[in-house]
């Protein structure tokens, strides 16, 4: 590994952090109460645990080949066909997920900003930058999530100014209806800190690997408590009734923000969030791209993305993706995504148990 | 490569401005700042726009459009057909809704439109017309402002004097989900030739209209509701002090109020739902029929509590009879007995009725003026 090439502490956080904190975070409100009313904050609090927990556990099983590649490192543990199977499984999951994140920006730009410009015109535009980054490698990426990271905290922030309507007599009683629905929403929520398997394709280039562990937490702490804060905030200013008939509540929420000179501040913020939802895309692209090229050891990474952009462009040309049919996509790739972050470290233990048991008996 | 690079990037800052083709100018735009909708005689749906013009040659300042259907979306095409410019919801200031409307089952479907199109501004204000809403848009009057940039800004003073109050779009969603609330918009009136914001329109929880507040009630609506904007300057006759006059009877006492401090206390017991509101109300005294030292002082607070007391609950009663609850009362039920409130969400106005409700006031004088 190039030393230059390395990313810090920080950079390391803020790319876990930004990689889960995406499209997600605008509906959660609503669909997390629609399993559990206005109780359901506190599954968010299990699941942002239950999401540190697989984190720490994919550091641990990474610390045993530390600065090997991503196809090095699964077939170090898988053996060489079954390893490079689930890595390209992994990779197509990967630029999938990184698409249908896109797809989704591009639809909620359509329906509020730019109604009446093509979709397949916003995906070119957006294909420019995203092609900069992707290209540029992961320490590229670093450096843009560090510098993205405020806007996320100005976002937050404005949402304050939402609280001159609030009631807080709408979250009481904290615990509504008993546990048991509260439980039920832990799957719900734990897709929202979808990402953390990026921390496999990420962890070669920390520079301070000891402190992996720390960063984790603190970024899986950071999400949790942004999704929760957001979360709160939705569920005071709505009625219970209410929230479950608003499909974004997050972006609906400040579109009563008004000052004296700027109205609609709403559309101001959205094309602000959008930046920080490019994160996720742009990470998933790298992560997808980069499994595929270690893995057929193509040395012409820029021919294939420009392949890829062109895949995408003609999907969405052919296809015509709407909010309908791109939910149907987010359903299918998290719940592939909650099979690889949960399975992963299960599938990994046991090749390396096995492969030990093999050697044993053979010595 | 460098030059290169500088060219690519041109380009495409080259490419955006493809977007100016466009553009639309200030003159072109009919921003609807009005929209009204109302019932005829004949019983058709009729809606309005307002919309101001800033042609110099105009002789109006304003051009209103009437259009007969039942889509606020189909409207908007008759609107294009008939304005100057392409015509913009993104700075609707008020919906105006006529008083027949209201009486109608599910006129709130037409307000879809409003929630569904995110360029629509859901900051704009409800207000419900007492009379037809033809009438305030045809008004002429000679020493205002043009209506439709007049009208939102009597709503907000309005508002911030506390003579009435204000429901967005947003919050009537609000109160029209809710099931712990019944909906409530400020009312507007011609009173000779002038517009006049004169109380508040209560609906019950069918969303049909039930009962009209006065001015001072809907003054009494805002300090038990907690909604106070700036002042509150409240005027009280005082049954103690009247001096056998015939006109200057030397009996009211104003006051300001501000920062009241609220605190709902609630009780489910053998089925029936007791209510208790305590008001605690800093004052400062601006018009006094007694002099005022020390001791007088806490007798006329005593008559104001008394008297403030029997209007507040005179008023909670009221509304109990009109089978409505602006106050939200549903919404603290559902906070505090929530296993009771989920088996009955939908009955809730059938408790309401049943329920005790008491208001106490408690009142902090902190100014008595400058002179006795």
């Amino acid at each position: 590994m190039n030393g230059k090439l390395n990313i810090s502490i920080l950079q390391f956080i803020l790319l876990i952090f930004g990689i889960q904190i995406g499209i997600g975070m605008l509906a959660l409100p609503r669909e997390i109460a629609n399993k559990a009313g206005t109780s359901s904050w506190i599954a968010i609090i299990f699941g942002g645990l239950l999401s540190t927990m697989i984190s720490i556990a994919f550091i641990k099983i990474r610390e045993k080949s530390p600065s090997s590649n991503f196809v090095d490192f699964i077939t170090f543990y898988l053996g060489k066909v079954l390893g490079r199977i689930l890595v390209f499984i992994i990779s197509i999951y990967f630029i999938c997920m990184g698409f249908t994140v896109l797809v989704r920006t591009i639809l909620y730009i359509q329906s509020y900003i730019l109604q009446q410009t093509s979709l397949t015109m916003v995906l070119l535009i957006f294909l420019v930058p995203t092609y900069q980054l992707v290209s540029g490698g992961v320490h590229l990426i670093a450096k843009y999530v560090e510098t993205i990271f405020p806007i996320i905290v100005f976002v937050l922030l404005m949402l304050l100014f939402t609280l001159k309507d609030m009631n807080i007599y709408y979250i009481f009683p904290i615990i509504k209806d008993g546990w048991m629905p509260i439980f039920k929403t832990i799957p719900t929520t734990t897709l929202s800190f979808l990402g953390i398997e990026v921390i496999l394709l990420i962890y070669p280039y920390l520079k301070e690997k000891e402190k992996a562990i720390k960063g984790v937490i603190i970024g899986n702490a950071m999400s949790t408590f942004t999704y929760l804060f957001v979360t709160l905030i939705c569920f005071v200013v709505y009625s219970p009734y209410e929230i479950t008939k608003i499909y974004e509540p997050v972006i609906d929420i400040l579109s009563v923000l008004e000052f004296q000179y700027v109205e609609r501040l709403d559309f101001v913020l959205l094309s602000l969030f959008i930046l920080v939802i490019s994160k996720t895309w742009v990470t998933y692209l790298w992560a997808g791209m980069t499994g595929i090229t270690e893995l057929f050891q193509i040395k012409r990474f820029i021919m294939v993305l420009l392949l890829l952009f062109i895949v995408f462009v003609l999907i969405t040309y052919v296809v015509i993706p709407t909010f309908t049919t791109t939910n149907i996509w987010i359903n299918y790739t998290s719940k592939i995504g909650v099979c690889i972050i949960t399975m992963m470290p299960i599938i990994l233990w046991l090749g390396h148990f096995i492969k030990k048991r093999y050697r044993v008996n053979r010595g | 490569m460098k030059l290169f690079q500088i060219c690519i990037l041109s380009i495409f800052i080259v490419i955006g401005l493809i977007g100016c083709r466009d553009k639309v100018n200030i003159e072109d735009v009919t921003m609807a700042l009005l929209l009204g909708i109302d019932i005829n005689e004949e019983g058709q749906v009729e809606v309005y726009m307002s919309s101001p013009v800033f042609s110099e040659e105009a002789k109006e300042k304003n051009e209103n459009f009437e259009v007969k259907t039942l889509s606020m979306k189909e409207a908007r095409n008759y609107f294009d057909s008939m304005a100057t410019g392409i015509t913009s919801g993104g700075k609707v200031q008020a919906i105006l809704v006529g008083s027949k409307v209201i009486q109608q089952k599910n006129w709130y479907s037409t307000f879809d439109f409003f929630y569904r199109d995110p360029k629509l501004r859901l900051n704009a204000d409800i207000v419900f017309v007492n009379g037809p809403v033809a009438d305030v848009l045809d008004l002429d009057l000679k020493d205002k402002p043009r209506l439709s940039i007049f009208l939102p800004q009597l709503i907000q003073t309005a508002n911030f004097r506390d003579v009435a109050l204000r429901t967005s779009l947003r919050q009537y969603y609000q109160m029209y989900h809710e099931k712990g609330i019944t909906p409530f918009a400020p009312e507007i009136s011609i009173v000779e030739d002038n517009l006049q914001m004169n109380g508040t329109t209560l609906l019950n929880d069918q969303n049909l209209y039930s009962k009209s507040l006065s001015m001072k009630e809907t003054q009494m609506f805002k300090i038990l509701n907690d909604n106070v904007e700036g002042q509150l300057a409240l005027t009280l006759a005082l049954e103690k002090y009247e001096k056998e006059a015939d006109i200057f009877k030397e009996n009211s006492v104003s006051f300001y109020t501000k920062d009241i401090r609220r605190r709902v206390h609630e009780q489910y017991k053998n089925g029936k739902y007791q209510f208790q509101i305590d008001l605690k109300m800093p004052i400062v005294i601006s018009e006094s029929p007694i002099k005022l030292n020390d001791q007088t002082e806490k007798s006329l607070q005593d008559e104001i509590e008394h008297t403030l007391e029997k209007d507040l609950n005179d008023l909670v009663t009221s509304f109990q009879e009109a089978k409505v609850d602006p106050l939200g009362l549903g919404i603290y039920a559902s906070a505090f007995n929530h296993s009771v409130w989920k088996k009955n969400d939908d009955k809730w106005i059938s408790f309401y009725e049943k329920a005790k409700i008491k208001v106490n006031v408690e009142l902090i004088i902190f100014d008595k003026g400058i002179s006795m």
